[in-house]
């Protein structure tokens, strides 16, 4: 036994030489991660160069690179399509909707993980079949619904549905979060003479930091990416959001490559940029939000 | 209001399901099974069956494995510069599937890059890409847009669990003299059951209800044969406001879901009892 581990001690100070196995094994696993690479990327270069060039160019070469780079392409697409009006649409969604589906998530989650009666697990069940439910599921009689009541083609029709749809996950990942937290904590505050409201918002609340951000992650990009609800939930301009603004260029529009080109630059690029800049965390929220999910 | 919002509509879409609903009178007539038997006669439902069950594959027997590979080539570090790539194969999961499908179907047509790419390979400068009017092979771009998009998920999904599996474990085996294969099956792949299970519920829920990436590419032809119940279903409902039949398709939608998971389930209680 001891000679055994002294052997791969041994084996990992000094390397053997590579068998011409191993080399092809090495060979084929960087082949496969630089085709995956290439092709993330190609698409993304290629769709950025052609969006400034005019649309005979891209008609005749379309693999060539710009010959005179022009922003007409931009310039239109922001024009006919309302990109900018759609833009701030999307913020508004993405930053309310995630706003309020933090406050709410970490309020029930509080409720749910610290305060035991049977209405909480009765209702905390009720989150969780809330995750296998699919959008298509909810999607006519919430139209129903909506056109009944007067929200449709409304903001708050469409942040209502949102909140509603990201709360079962951020419900669930929060109340996993907090019933980690020993009861001793809240039990002492609550010697101390503190409120629930008072443990929730200085205790529970800088704890949960990790959890938070996780579900801001996980909610904002999932509000911004949205396409059917709003798509279905809402008529005019005034209300429509980015991912909606972009497919009208499919329609209609979908011979106008430059400006369709454009368009899908002007929708990729804030999302490429964040990554850019949260990739770590952005990979962990979404890793830990698949795994619970 | 989540309640409001979630709960409720699903019992009043199963309700709805049997009915013939009116949405200017907000009338609803009690019709049984009439628009389920409506649907089951049209070729288009089961067009759209079919598809959704390519998806399904296309999901568990590629994105899930391929993620898998990727992830342990990661984890066990056999590649340098791990970092940038396991960027790159997750990217596309965070870009809009509205915009992914407009930029592959752009790729695709007769003016992308795929087609002069093959032009200028084969040296025929008239060939034309004409795999997405095709109508029996037009699921396959779909396919492969599928797997640039979410295998990047499941990579990163069985990325984290690898890191949560305990070091030693690993290290005993090793010492114990056994080879990274039967490492790998032996130890690694029996302590991710749970989460193979979990990632094959994930995608096939997902599968069931995608709906804006073919939306977007193809909008479900040429002529229905890329046509998905999702919006086989949006098309019922939103385009000829017939909101029974509509539901009767997303009932189907929610029951396939219930089956295929409650078929996983057996699966993993008959795999789990022969561990032991």
């Amino acid at each position: 036994m001891f000679n055994i581990i002294l052997s791969i001690r041994e084996e990992q100070k000094y390397p053997t030489v590579m068998t011409q196995k191993e080399i092809f094994n090495k060979t084929t696993m960087y082949a496969i991660f630089i085709l995956f690479t290439a092709l993330t990327i190609y698409p993304l270069i290629w769709l950025f160069y052609s969006s400034f060039k005019p649309l005979i160019e891209i008609i005749k070469n379309s693999l060539a690179l710009p010959k005179k780079p022009t922003f007409d392409n931009y310039i239109q697409a922001i024009k006919i399509g309302k990109l900018g009006l759609y833009m701030i649409n999307s913020i508004i969604y993405t930053t309310v909707s995630t706003t309020i589906t933090i406050i709410f998530s970490m309020m029930a989650s509080f409720a749910f993980a610290k305060i035991e009666n049977r209405a909480s697990s009765f209702l905390y069940n009720l989150f969780l079949i809330g995750l296998l439910i699919t959008i298509q599921a909810i999607l006519i009689p919430l139209f129903i619904a909506e056109t009944r009541a007067g929200l449709t083609d409304t903001y708050f029709g469409v942040i209502i549905a949102y909140v509603a749809i990201n709360l079962p996950l951020a419900v669930y990942l929060g109340t996993e979060y907090i019933k980690k937290i020993p009861d001793s904590f809240i039990e002492a505050a609550q010697i101390e003479g503190a409120t629930y409201w008072k443990i929730f918002t200085s205790i529970i609340l800088p704890i949960c930091r990790p959890v938070i951000v996780t579900i801001l992650i996980l909610t904002s990009f999932a509000c911004w990416n949205e396409f059917i609800l709003v798509f279905i939930l809402t008529a005019s301009d005034r209300t429509r959001s980015l991912p909606v603004g972009i497919y009208s260029f499919s329609g209609p529009l979908a011979s106008e490559y430059g400006m369709q080109f454009a368009a899908l630059v002007i929708g990729i690029t804030p999302m490429i940029i964040l990554y850019a800049i949260f990739h770590k965390q952005i990979t962990k929220g979404f890793a830990s939000g698949a795994i619970k999910g | 209001m989540y309640l409001a919002v979630i709960a409720f509509p699903v019992m009043s879409s199963v309700l709805l399901s049997f009915t013939k609903y009116n949405v200017y009178k907000n009338t609803a007539v009690w019709i049984g099974l009439a628009n389920y038997i409506k649907i089951f006669k049209e070729p288009v439902f089961w067009f759209s069956v079919r598809n959704n069950l390519f998806i399904i594959f296309v999901s568990v027997f590629g994105q899930i494995p391929i993620g898998f590979i990727l992830a342990y080539i990661i984890y066990r570090k056999l590649v340098k510069y791990r970092n940038f790539f396991q960027s790159m194969v997750f990217l596309p999961s965070i870009i809009s599937t509205v915009i992914v499908g407009i930029l592959w179907s752009s790729l695709f047509s007769p003016i992308g890059a795929i087609t002069k790419i093959i032009q200028s390979i084969t040296k025929n400068p008239d060939y034309v890409m004409s795999i997405m009017t095709n109508k029996n092979l037009a699921m396959l771009p779909i396919g492969f847009v599928l797997l640039w998009m979410y295998t990047g998920t499941y990579l990163i999904i069985f990325l984290a669990n690898l890191q949560n599996i305990n070091p030693d474990v690993i290290e005993a085996a090793q010492i114990d003299g056994a080879t990274n294969s039967q490492i790998l099956t032996k130890v690694i792949i029996p302590q991710l059951y749970g989460v193979i299970v979990l990632t094959m519920i994930l995608a096939i829920s997902g599968s069931l209800k995608s709906f804006d990436l073919v939306f977007a590419m193809t909008g479900g032809g040429p002529a229905y044969y890329t046509n998905l119940l999702a919006i086989y279903m949006y098309n019922y409902s939103f385009i000829y406001a017939n909101y029974g039949v509509g539901s009767a398709i997303s009932t189907v939608m929610v029951f396939m879901c219930i089956v295929l998971i409650f078929i996983i389930r057996v699966i993993r209680s008959k795999i789990e009892p022969m561990e032991d």
